[in-house]
């Protein structure tokens, strides 16, 4: 091994400073974090309720609310990025279908992503420990249209409807959600299904037990 | 890899300054985090304190992370480790818990590569390599990366020359670089 492979990996550990390290050197270093960082599996601690809050009060201050669109818009064309695929809809639109409490359960995480191609959809974090869902869109229905959103429980053959998105939905305590459950979004006439069927899927996504 | 790629696209979105994301990637990565956090400072306020310096750095490094070089969750966690770390020693105090005699693997319970969904192919390589290094060398390599003492304090504990831990980590590191890459 070369000596800058030594300097690197004992950067990596700590043992040699960091100061004035190169960008080829710092490339290095990283793909030695990168080897060893599976050693940095820990079993899991629960946080404080209140540091979140903390950490976001030691953001620096941006803007929000009315500023929101544009990073938003941004963040479309971003996931567009990441999927490799062009989303229909440019309009996007986040939104809580509840806050989660601060009470620790089994997280899951489902990216659902468009029956036809790979590009996300929404994301949908679900915390067993209260009960609550956080959903995030990424695009917004065309006008005259809703969305959707629905599962297939343990034992079923047919989608239930979870409610609409983004107005009226809610994922109330007491839902349950099993790893490998389904969740899809179908697009709707307004004010929802008139058969009480997905009249046209667009996404579906499983969930996934984040550790 | 759906979970590997719901915490890159948070992530990405993070980067989007995004904050409803930032707080989904609290909630998910945070406890396992802080669980880390907790493994150095051995003490719930001062780990808190490193995850919460973690999760700034998180959120200011974001757009530099990048999937192609390694997992979101192993970024996050070289991160937090090294506030960790860094808070320690900014409290004058060694990191880690100190115990594990002499003859105790520091390996043993550290990983579990088939707890592990995401990330464990690189888990299961590197428990495999770890496995093939000679004891002395292999405690070194852990304590040094997971607890993050210095050649100093594994010089007292070993009772060995600094000069000598040099040796022996370089011994290591080489060896495992082989078998990773081989």
């Amino acid at each position: 091994m070369e000596e800058r492979e030594y300097i690197a990996a004992e950067r990596a550990l700590g043992h040699e400073p960091r100061e004035r390290e190169g960008a080829e050197e710092a490339r290095l270093r990283e793909d030695w974090e990168r080897r060893l960082a599976p050693l940095l599996d820990a079993p899991e601690a629960a946080p404080s309720p209140g540091l979140f809050a903390r950490i976001e009060a030691a953001l620096e201050p941006e803007a929000s609310g009315g500023a929101e669109i544009v990073p938003l818009r941004r963040q479309v064309r971003l996931w567009r990025a990441v999927s490799g695929l062009a989303l229909a809809a440019a309009a996007a639109l986040a939104l809580w279908i509840a806050v989660p409490a601060e009470r620790a359960g089994e997280r899951y995480v489902a990216v659902v992503t468009a029956d036809e191609g790979g590009e996300a959809g929404l994301i949908i974090q679900f915390d067993t420990g209260t009960g609550l869902a956080t959903v995030i869109p990424v695009t917004a229905p065309p006008s005259g249209n809703s969305y959707e959103m629905w599962t297939i429980p343990e034992g079923r053959t047919q989608p239930v409807s979870l409610g609409l998105l983004p107005r009226g939905a809610a994922l109330r305590p007491g839902f349950t959600a099993a790893e490998g459950q389904i969740f899809a979004i179908s697009l709707e006439p307004e004010g929802g299904s008139p058969t009480g069927s997905p009249t046209q899927p667009l996404y579906h996504g499983t969930l996934v037990r984040v550790d | 890899m759906e979970e590997a790629r719901a915490l890159e696209t948070l992530l990405a979105a993070v980067a989007q300054r995004d904050r409803r994301a930032f707080r989904v990637l609290f909630d998910t990565a945070g406890p396992k985090l802080m669980g880390l956090a907790l493994r150095i400072c051995r003490e719930q306020a001062l780990a808190e304190d490193a995850v919460q310096e973690a999760f700034v750095e998180i959120w200011r490094k974001a757009a530099g992370f990048d999937p192609a070089r390694g997992s979101a969750a192993g970024w996050m966690a070289v991160i937090a480790r090294n506030r960790a770390i860094d808070l320690v020693r900014r409290r004058g105090r060694a990191p880690g818990w100190g115990g594990g005699g002499e003859g105790e693997d520091p390996l043993a319970g550290l990983i579990d590569p088939f707890a592990r969904p995401d990330g464990g192919a690189e888990a299961m390589a590197l428990s495999e390599c770890l496995g093939r290094l000679e004891p002395r060398p292999r405690e070194l390599v852990v304590l040094a990366y997971v607890e993050g003492l210095s050649r100093e304090e594994l010089s007292a504990r070993y009772d060995a020359p600094v000069n000598t831990i040099k040796t022996w980590l370089r011994r290591g590191l080489a060896a495992l670089k082989t078998c990773l890459d081989g």
